[in-house]
């Protein structure tokens, strides 16, 4: 058996938990640093995941797997292949620097930490996690964490909107856990096995289910099933309402961890379950999933355009920005699929800019009003007082508006063509389109009321970034700008497993 | 060669992140650094340059790989198109590449120079610098671009320095709001630009330009279709919506004359000489494609045309100094995209490359009057000949280049955009209309260029303290006038008068008409295609007329602003709602701003937001919660109710219930019961009679 790294990488924050829980109530620092160990070392750990992957293997790497409950066949099975590695490393990288981002907490340090650190395992696990039973249950646990850091560490309505992402995720996740269990039944062997369901993929069809009276294609219900589970954490409109709330009460980390990696496990899930699994319901839907995307882009953007809270704000732009990876998902092209999934780690990574800027202001001026509510200025010229803030701000919002050079714009270009290229689907591109002109339009307008115009005297004891602030970004703007330039380095890592998922939609 | 063409962006590229992570340190604040990384471009593109005015023709393709996507082979008929993806990026040189590299180096680097002047002792100077720097690494890239789509990033990087550097004044609200215009307008046409790249990129399979040029000369292309459209018609008409944006043609023109916000030095670098002829660039790096889209032409055609009348007339009645010259460009743009459509191609390019130098002058010119004034309203200056000579006399030769006169650099381009125009008019009767409105802008031009003259620097001082307190510029200011000016002398273009006929005999070297042949040929372009009589027919006319309406404009200018022979007031009063009507632009700023996105698109988005939140949101989510809620107190009184007290009491209760209602009627009271017999009988005869 080779060396478990994903278990490691997956349980060393457990265990920091377990650490942390043990420390003296009265060492703040104590526990933060702690943080950072147990965080950096998996970091450190993804590093080498990331040079020892073998980019042009399509399969499964670094596979654990050991019988774990017999009389079901369930089984502890962890591996990564090209879909999930880029959103392991995403997920390692944000949680290192939002233990950074985190400082400034003071209330309950210990319990925040141990959330935290719980919500990592969480995620890490998702993302190895190769039966569903045990992804499913990864998936819940990770529920449990985020719903305190919430609820305890929000903001004034935070309980609920904890509530409110809580009972919604968990209402996607009784379906979720339906579909998966009538797979267990209807697959012979019963099983939980991603990659033998996958496999065996023909074993569901021309099969009926029949529901309150009315029949229905066994794949296209468990599909469906599925499908809105993921589409509540994507989320795809009309699911949407809960993340606006959930991002504007959550503390900045939790912000950055919720837009930067929970978003992305929806579309994961679509990629990993819907479409290997299903591959003809997801044709049967492709096109529905086309409109949704375009759907997402518009709606969220000119939702965005009339926010007054910077955070919701961004949170609508998340919207508009997870509307381009369905898009490529849906357009079944390699240009499309490729473009989609580098669209999840290029806006993991601009949009957690994003949510760190505005905490940098919301912690100076406790308010991120861009307009307050009587109507008056919230903020105005403060490039004046902070610029390398506003510097900073700029490349996030330039990434985030898809402007070339950055990596934003590498992604939405490989989504467009590979969307165009597919002649049933051009007309979207061109509506979708105007989703790019939108996004410019209200970051741009957000970043002159904010930024720019002379000072709003309230802010001129404004401070800039500080040290461990700048340093906490620094990491995600090189990411920004040389995955802008040469995307290669994490497009490289996709391309096979991606070729292979759509030779399997193929073929159908 | 095409190495050197790398070190050509590299230089300002790495000035850029020296000037941006600590140019505030250096000495000088770094201009020097900039300055020397456009020079050493420049060094770097003059020997392409000079290789093509030797051997008549530079031409090397380079590529890298830059995207690669595993991918199989599809099945017939399978929905999933899963072909590998391959993108490249490349350096393609020809001639075209290297008259830009050499004109936009050239122009740059005086600019630069310039800058060090006009721009000393502002806060963030080294900001500037690292601005322009980056803004020149974008064109420059964009210059040697073989793909497309790095084309189109560095075609957005310079949008985005031009946003920068117009909002360089950030405290200023209008110029935030003017870089804001300046953004989202031409990002109106990038974004289609961009669709267009697309198309290319599914009828060819690639969207580097060499390759484009090959196969479609094999004949790719034709016959395909994108959403309904024919595909190249579809991709044509895309491109040329990147350049209306970009090049500020009609009907997304509006956010030039509002760019003019930034300090001078970029209005004469990025909007006037470089980033603005990139649009007309585009046009013709792409021509090949333009002419087998045949509709496309005519229409490119007809929007420089109107553009360039529209834009004249209102330069008429501008009195900023600043706002005539960004008039001016948007007209004389309006003439290079008036040249593309009617397949004017070598003449259109040329006047690119003459207006960038002769606009660049004026520009700068009138940079030195403004630092010398402190004002941009004309109607404040005047009298400045003889404090400014040598800002005078450059400014004069440039306008002597624009207005069209014979023995300057804008009078050969034109005068040959107008003749070939002229006879595309009389091949294809219906588009007469272009080369007329041609040669009325080519009047009006003529006239509003010395408006501006005889205002600023003849007759007296209307403002005496200004004036008293001007001053020539130094000599950083004032070199590379004097070398824009040089640049706008027909000679260096063509030969000493620009009149064909005449300079046959005098200088029959035409370097550019040579390097332009060859580059047609090898991209496969046609241009122009008619009879020799005709066309000589058509130039020997299209001469005379370009200078009868040029003389008249410059003699109607001498009479209203010289002499006041005219009263422009008096002919303003007569012609008040064509003046308001200009003045306002002709309203498209209150169509776009005020109705558009204030009446129309703003109310939306708020509206959209509350129907997210009431209805999608506190309806649709929290509804079910308030459903929930609701049914558990249902359920809670049922089982309360219904189940405990009502079933299970109940059984009791209607035992006890039922007595005493038999008790309630056992009065014994006769009239009572006599009462119920009636009701009882009522009861029966009406239910039986029935």
């Amino acid at each position: 058996m080779q060396f478990p790294i994903l278990s490691l990488m997956t349980f060393i924050p457990l265990l920091g938990m377990l650490v942390i829980l043990a420390l003296p109530k009265d060492k703040p620092n104590l526990v933060r640093w702690t943080s950072v160990i147990f965080t950096g070392v998996p970091l450190l750990l993804g590093v080498w995941l990331y040079r020892h992957f073998d980019a042009s293997n399509a399969s499964v790497q670094f596979v654990e797997r050991a019988s774990w409950i017999k009389a079901f066949n369930i089984e502890y099975y962890m591996g990564i292949d090209g879909l999930s590695i880029p959103m392991v490393l995403l997920t390692v990288l944000l949680s290192f620097l939002c233990v950074f981002a985190s400082w400034g907490i003071e209330k309950g340090v210990k319990g925040y930490y141990a959330m935290f650190l719980f919500l990592e395992s969480g995620m890490m696990g998702v993302f190895c996690a190769l039966d569903f039973f045990l992804f499913f249950l990864f998936w819940e646990v990770m529920l449990l964490p985020m719903y305190f850091l919430i609820g305890i560490w929000g903001g004034k309505d935070k309980v609920y909107a904890a509530i409110k992402f809580f009972l919604y995720t968990l209402a996607g996740s009784v379906l979720m856990l339906l579909a998966m269990l009538a797979m267990y039944y209807y697959s012979e062997p019963h099983t939980f096995d991603l990659l033998a369901l996958a496999e065996n993929h023909k074993q569901f069809l021309d099969k009926t289910v029949t529901l309150f009276g009315a029949t229905y294609a066994l794949d296209k219900i468990l599909w469906l099933g599925l499908f809105i589970g993921f589409a509540i954490k994507v989320p795809i409109w009309p699911f949407h309402t809960w993340l606006p709330w959930a991002h504007v009460e959550a503390p900045t980390a939790v912000s950055v961890i919720l837009a930067g990696v929970l978003l992305k496990m929806g579309t994961y899930g679509l990629l990993r379950m819907n479409y290997p699994i299903f591959p003809e319901a997801t044709q049967w839907a492709s096109t529905a999933l086309m409109i949704l995307g375009v759907i997402n882009i518009i709606y969220g953007a000119l939702c965005a355009m009339a926010q007054k809270d910077l955070k919701k704000l961004v949170a609508y732009s998340s919207v508009s920005h997870m509307g381009y990876v369905i898009m490529g998902m849906a357009s079944f092209t390699t240009a499309g699929v490729n473009g989609a999934v580098m669209q999840m780690f290029n806006h993991g990574t601009s949009t957690a800019m994003m949510f760190l800027l505005v905490g940098v202001a919301y912690d100076r001026v406790h308010h991120r009003w861009i307009v307050k509510p009587d109507g008056s200025k919230g903020f105005g010229g403060i490039a004046a007082v902070a610029p390398v803030y506003t510097g900073m701000m700029a490349i996030a919002l330039f990434a985030s508006l898809g402007l070339p050079g950055l990596s934003g714009f590498i992604s939405e270009a490989l989504v467009f063509l590979g969307t165009f290229s597919n002649p049933k689907y051009q007309s979207y591109v061109v509506i979708g389109s105007i989703g790019i002109l939108l996004g410019a339009a209200y970051l741009l307008w957000m970043f002159m009321r904010v930024f720019l115009g002379p000072l709003n005297e309230e802010h001129k004891d404004m401070t800039d970034m500080n040290w461990r602030e700048r340093l906490t970004l620094l990491p995600l703007c090189v990411l920004v700008i040389v995955l802008g330039v040469y995307p290669m380095p994490v497009l490289n890592l996709m391309g096979p497993t991606i070729a292979k998922l759509l030779a399997a939609l193929g073929v159908a | 060669m095409a190495q050197s063409c790398l070190w050509i962006v590299a230089l300002p590229l790495t000035a850029f992140v020296i000037q941006a992570l600590v140019g505030k340190k250096l000495p000088r604040h770094g201009d020097w650094v900039s300055v020397l990384a456009i020079l050493g471009s420049f060094a770097f593109a003059a020997p392409i340059f000079l290789e093509m005015i030797r051997s008549g023709h530079v031409s090397e393709v380079l590529q890298y790989k830059w995207m690669t996507m595993p991918g199989v082979e599809a099945a017939a008929n399978s929905p999933v198109l899963n072909k590998a993806v391959t993108l490249t990026v490349g350096i393609l040189v020809n001639n075209l590449t290297a008259i830009m590299l050499f004109m936009v180096t050239l122009c740059a680097s005086l600019i630069h120079i310039f800058s060090t002047g006009y721009m000393h002792g502002e806060s963030r100077y080294h900001l500037f610098f690292a601005y322009i720097s980056l803004f020149s690494a974008g064109m420059l890239g964009l210059v040697i671009s073989d793909n497309l789509l790095t084309l189109f990033m560095c075609w957005e990087v310079m949008g985005l320095c031009s946003y920068l550097l117009i909002g360089f004044y950030y405290q200023k609200v209008s110029a935030n709001h003017a870089s804001l215009k300046a953004f989202m307008t031409t990002r109106v046409g990038d974004c289609l630009f961009f669709l267009g790249i697309c198309g290319l990129y599914v009828v060819f399979g690639t969207s580097s330009l060499s390759e484009i040029y090959k196969a479609l000369q094999a004949g790719t292309g034709t016959g395909v279709t994108i959403v309904g459209v024919p595909a190249l018609a579809f991709i044509g008409f895309m491109l040329m919506m990147g350049t209306v944006g970009k090049s500020a043609q009609f009907p997304l023109q509006v956010w030039l004359p509002d760019a003019m916000e930034g300090p001078t030095p970029v209005s004469a670098l990025i909007h006037a000489a470089t980033m603005v002829a990139a649009g007309v660039f585009l046009l013709v790096r792409t021509y090949p494609i333009l002419e087998k889209a045949e509709i496309v032409l005519p229409v490119i055609g007809t929007i420089g045309a109107l553009t360039a009348f529209l834009a004249a007339c209102i330069a008429l009645v501008q009195v900023d100094i600043k706002k005539v010259l960004a008039y001016s460009t948007i007209s004389q743009l309006g003439f290079m995209v008036l040249g593309m459509g009617v397949g004017s191609f070598a003449p259109g390019f040329m006047h690119v490359i003459t207006h960038a130098c002769f606009k660049a002058c004026l520009f700068l010119a009138s940079g030195s009057v403004i630092h010398a004034v402190h004002t941009q309203d004309m109607r404040e200056m005047g009298g400045l000949r003889s404090k400014m000579p040598i800002t005078f006399l450059t400014m004069f030769i440039a306008t002597l280049a624009i207005a069209g006169v014979p023995g300057f650099s804008g009078f050969v381009s034109k005068d040959r955009i107008l003749g070939d125009a002229l006879a595309y008019g009389m091949t294809h009767p219906g588009w007469m209309w272009i080369p007329i409105l041609g040669f009325i802008t080519a009047g009006i031009t003529a006239f509003y260029m010395f408006r501006l003259i005889f205002m600023t620097f003849f007759g007296h001082a209307r403002d005496e303290h200004k004036h008293h307190h001007a001053h020539e510029s130094p000599f950083t200011m004032t070199f590379p006038l004097m070398v824009l000016a040089g640049l706008s002398l027909a000679v260096v273009f063509a030969g000493p008068t620009g009149i064909h006929s005449i300079d046959a005999k005098l200088l029959p070297v035409h370097w550019f008409d040579h390097a332009l042949d060859t580059v047609k040929a090898e991209m496969g372009v046609h241009g122009l295609h008619v009879e020799e009589a005709l066309e000589h027919r058509a130039h020997g006319l299209a001469l005379m007329v370009s200078l009868t309406v040029a003389g008249l404009g410059i003699f109607l200018s001498a009479l209203t602003y010289l002499k006041k022979v005219i009263s422009a007031e008096a002919f303003e009063k007569s012609l008040k709602p064509v003046h308001t009507l200009l003045w306002n632009k002709y309203y498209f700023d209150e169509l776009y701003i005020k109705v558009i996105i204030q009446k129309l698109l703003l109310p939306f988005t708020v509206l959209l937001a509350k129907f997210d939140d009431k209805v999608v949101d506190r309806t649709g989510v929290d509804g079910w919660a308030t459903l929930t809620l609701f049914l558990k107190s249902i359920v809670g009184k049922f089982d309360d109710l219904v189940v405990d007290r009502m079933m299970v009491d109940g059984s009791g209760n209607v035992v006890s219930a039922g007595g005493w209602v038999l008790r309630q009627l056992q009065t014994g009271k006769v009239q009572q019961y006599l009462v119920f017999t009636f009701i009882v009988l009522g009861f029966f005869i009406f239910y039986f009679v029935r």
